[in-house]
């Protein structure tokens, strides 16, 4: 009896490992590293990347791998400026409104067929294809007859980008836009194959059947798995591409990106976890980079409500009772840049720097004094204290600043004159909130596209759906349509410089700090200069080893 | 039996509409949508996407078409991953989805199971010795202490420090990659299944039946395996099919610990992205898991138990 047991629960264990081996075979596939460490580098991405299709990417993972796979007619170097893409040269009208590109003689898809100015006119064509739903169909607006497109005014084929013959190709716009060079090189403008496209329909961004105009294409990939992209070997620079092969991770955990790229696991990591960040930047100083991001972190105040809408005096007063100062250096303490403005320094070069609050350089001491005032005078004290809610998507960081922004009103206020909840909600449900102006106060951010000043200034205008304070300045809006038509690149800073001014004094946000990204890069890695890549725009066929 | 099965599988039916029904309207009751972004989409682009996913259509709609979906074998399209059927995410052609986590589990159980079983009945045949101390207390232990300090634990000795097994991802499959993440689960589910066989063994061993076999001289082993086994089984496998479908249907923290591309991981994605289909997609699947291990349960108790099967 007791072998007999024995002899059938052998059996089911071993049928069971036999189910599993067999699952195992059949679904193996060619190993994603099967090349040498030394041809692969494994890139931690910080998420999947939910599309591949550079008309749907919106997300910094997706555009991540897009930059590898297609490329646009125009690119970006590692400074951010723009240079020839699969364009080689381009002829820009006296006016700033025809673009004429000249695409490289005899460049290929990675299936080996051409790339021709008909593959252009087709990928900015679905761009602006409201059935496509593209999430970034804005990049075209500014082409002639792109905003009706959107709109479902005019057929797609009226949009104004012309094939002049196989490899030159005609843009006309609708008014000069100085960063229009930098939106062709914008992931979501990478150009396609029509004939893949048409081929394959939906299903065409499955390995196997992508076919890629950038330097790298598709080989595997594992739904929160991996993302294997080989070289692509029809790539006009392919002779420069050092790295053959490039696995992209999607590891959510920052704590297990650490301990991966510890163990030599992954190459370059996506960020840090944030308790570890002194430790680290202490123990492992030439490995770490924080590098400041194009980007802003900032308060919303609920214009909607009538306690901020008619009370511009509070809105300052509560602006100025923020010492940024300590928030970055004390509660963050990541090289975060305190920020008083409603644009960062660094945006177009400096462009658009200085034009901070006149309390921003004053004594911690003068601040308080002044926005206690402005305090008294809104008409809130401990006889009529102020009650304010500051919402927040539940996140450690998130609730650190809420957490720290409420008690600093508490201290230059007092307790007895405003009492300051702090509500945390789930992601989606925040989004809702903050979108439809049902909160008091509301954390938000924004990271810059490209580098273009529009990319804040678009913020504030009204009726725009990231304008989640709901502001609304007509001079400001006029500012910039003008500034929009100007071809004169010093008049166009000008009347940008004077509308942020007017915008700064609504008072209608709380710029906090420029943000920081951080990463890890093995020193195996070279050819990576992250120091001035603010936009955090990277390209596998940087790297070498 | 046969006719028990088919009468436990109809029942099911009806359950399952329900779950479908109401976890369809819960979901769509959720504030947000699945497009909602940090950046704000323009309304055109938003009514074309909401369009192409049917949800400008009237709820009760969309549910007709969706159950109409389910009866054709589909779960539709996510709308996280933009156009990829949910079908491939959870079940793809290569490695990844269900096949992960499926392996994991299959892996944990061969060893967990056995394991937890012998280690019990050690333990509760040597009750109140120092081994059994140390079964309870780890289980204890291990109950107390999540895999999510473990798993970190784990790949900062193994993987970061000693540098024997990666710090994680699936890899082929491969006895290195499963390793670490086995052990963890192993780890987490065998003490508890210890724990109930030792608990189990105790009440079998005190019962009339198993002491009139001691009175007639039975020798230890065979009162142990003709007599006890079978009793002291019942209640670890009523354990045991819940547990298996715990781990198929999502060991989250395990898997994001390692890096896995699991279910674990794309539930929770589906439900903080609002990605519909998918979180109907696991719900219809984990909950059928749910049903089918609770038949096997009862057909195994059949077998165990003669007077189920009267």
């Amino acid at each position: 009896m007791k072998l007999k047991t024995l002899a059938k629960a052998m059996l089911i264990v071993s049928s069971l490992a036999l189910v599993v081996g067999g699952i195992t075979a059949c679904t193996k596939n060619k190993s994603a590293s099967s090349g040498s460490h030394k041809d692969i580098i494994i890139v931690d991405n910080g998420e999947d990347a939910p599309t591949l299709d550079p008309a749907l990417a919106q997300d910094t993972q997706s555009s991540r791998v897009i930059y590898d796979l297609f490329e646009g007619l125009v690119s970006f170097d590692q400074k951010m400026q723009t240079i020839p893409g699969l364009a080689e040269t381009w002829d820009i009208s006296k006016d700033q409104l025809t673009y004429t590109f000249h695409l490289r003689p005899g460049i290929k898809f990675s299936d080996g067929t051409p790339i021709t100015a008909d593959d252009v006119v087709f990928s900015l064509q679905r761009l602006v294809d409201p059935k496509t739903g593209s999430p970034y169909n804005m990049l075209g607006s500014n082409i002639v007859n792109g905003q009706a497109i959107i709109d479902k005014k005019q057929p797609v084929n009226s949009l104004a980008v012309l094939a002049l013959d196989k490899n030159t190709v005609e843009i006309k716009l609708v008014h000069p836009d100085a960063s229009f060079l930098a939106i062709c090189a914008m992931p979501n403008l990478g150009i396609i194959s029509k004939a893949n496209l048409n081929k394959y329909g939906n299903d065409w961004t499955q390995p196997g059947k992508m076919v890629n105009s950038g330097a790298y294409n598709l080989t595997e990939r594992v739904i929160k798995g991996y993302i294997l992209l080989s070289k692509n070997p029809y790539y006009y620079d392919a002779k420069d591409v050092s790295i053959n092969q490039v696995k992209f991770m999607p590891i959510v955990d920052y704590s297990s990106s650490l301990n991966q790229y510890k163990s030599g696991n992954i190459d370059i990591t996506y960020s840090l976890p944030i308790d570890q960040y002194k430790t680290i930047k202490r123990q492992m100083p030439l490995e770490e980079h924080t590098v400041t991001q194009e980007g802003l972190y900032y308060y919303d105040l609920n214009m909607t409500l009538p306690k901020f809408r008619d009370n511009p005096k509070l809105r300052e007063a509560l602006s100025i009772a923020v010492d940024r100062n300590a928030l970055v250096k004390v509660v963050l303490g990541q090289d975060q840049i305190p920020s008083y403005s409603y644009v960062t320094e660094t945006i177009e070069a400096g462009k658009f720097a200085g034009l901070n609050y006149d309390w921003a350089n004053w004594s911690r001491d003068k601040q308080i004094a002044k926005a206690q005032q402005l305090f008294k005078e809104a008409g809130y004290g401990a006889n009529n204290p102020l009650e304010i809610s500051i919402s927040y998507n539940t996140n450690d960081l998130h609730k650190k600043v809420a957490l720290a922004v409420g008690s600093m009103w508490q201290e230059v206020f007092g307790e007895k004159s405003i009492q300051v909840t702090i509500a945390n909600q789930e992601w989606k449900t925040f989004l809702k909130a903050r979108n439809t102006a049902n909160y008091d106060v509301a954390r938000d951010g924004w990271i810059a596209d490209y580098d273009s000043v529009d990319s804040y200034t678009n913020l504030y205008q009204c009726g725009n759906p990231q304008n989640n304070s709901k502001m609304c300045n007509k001079e400001y809006n006029n500012l910039l349509t003008q500034a929009q038509k100007t071809a004169n690149p010093e008049e166009r800073v000008d009347l940008i410089r004077k509308a942020i001014a007017i915008a700064m004094d609504e008072y209608a946000i709380i710029p906090l700090y420029q943000y920081t990204y951080f990463r890890m890069i093995s020193p195996k890695v070279k050819g990576y200069d992250i120091k001035d890549n603010h936009l955090d725009h990277v390209q596998s066929k940087w790297y070498k080893f | 039996m046969l006719k028990f099965i088919l009468k436990r599988i109809l029942v099911s039916i009806p359950t399952m509409l329900a779950i479908i029904t109401l976890v369809f309207f819960l979901v769509h009751m959720t504030p947000g949508n699945p497009f909602d972004g940090e950046r704000a989409l323009s309304p055109e682009a938003l009514a074309a996407l909401m369009h192409q996913y049917r949800l400008d259509l009237p709820v009760w709609q969309q549910y007709l078409l969706y159950l109409n979906d389910l009866i054709h074998g589909s779960f539709g399209i996510s709308m996280k991953y933009l156009g990829q059927s949910i079908n491939q995410l959870l079940f793809p052609d290569n490695m990844g989805g269900f096949w992960v986590t499926l392996q994991l589990s299959v892996y944990t159980m061969i060893v967990a199971v056995p394991l937890g079983i012998i280690v019990g009945c050690y333990a509760g045949l040597h009750k109140n010795s120092i081994f059994d101390k140390i079964v309870v207390a780890s289980n204890i232990f291990f109950t107390a202490v999540p895999t999510m300090v473990t798993g970190p634990l784990a790949v900062l000795l193994f993987a970061v420090t000693l540098q024997i097994f990666p710090a994680g991802g699936w890899g082929d499959g491969d006895f290195m990659h499963v390793f670490m993440p086995v052990a963890i689960l192993t780890l987490a589910y065998t003490p508890t299944i210890a724990f109930v066989t030792r608990g189990s063994i105790i009440d079998v061993l005190n019962s009339n039946y198993i002491r009139t076999a001691r009175a007639k001289g039975l020798p230890t082993h065979k009162i142990l395996f003709k007599h006890a086994i079978r009793p002291t089984l019942l209640p670890v496998i009523s354990v045991l099919g819940p547990m298996f479908a715990g781990i198929l249907v999502g060991a989250v923290v395990t898997e994001q610990i390692f890096t896995l591309p699991g279910l674990g991981i794309l539930t929770t994605n589906a439900a903080t992205n609002r990605d519909y289909n998918m979180i109907m997609a696991i719900t219809i699947f984990g909950s059928s898991l749910t049903i089918i291990f609770n038949i096997i349960v009862d057909i195994c108790y059949m077998l165990l138990d003669p007077k189920i099967k009267q």
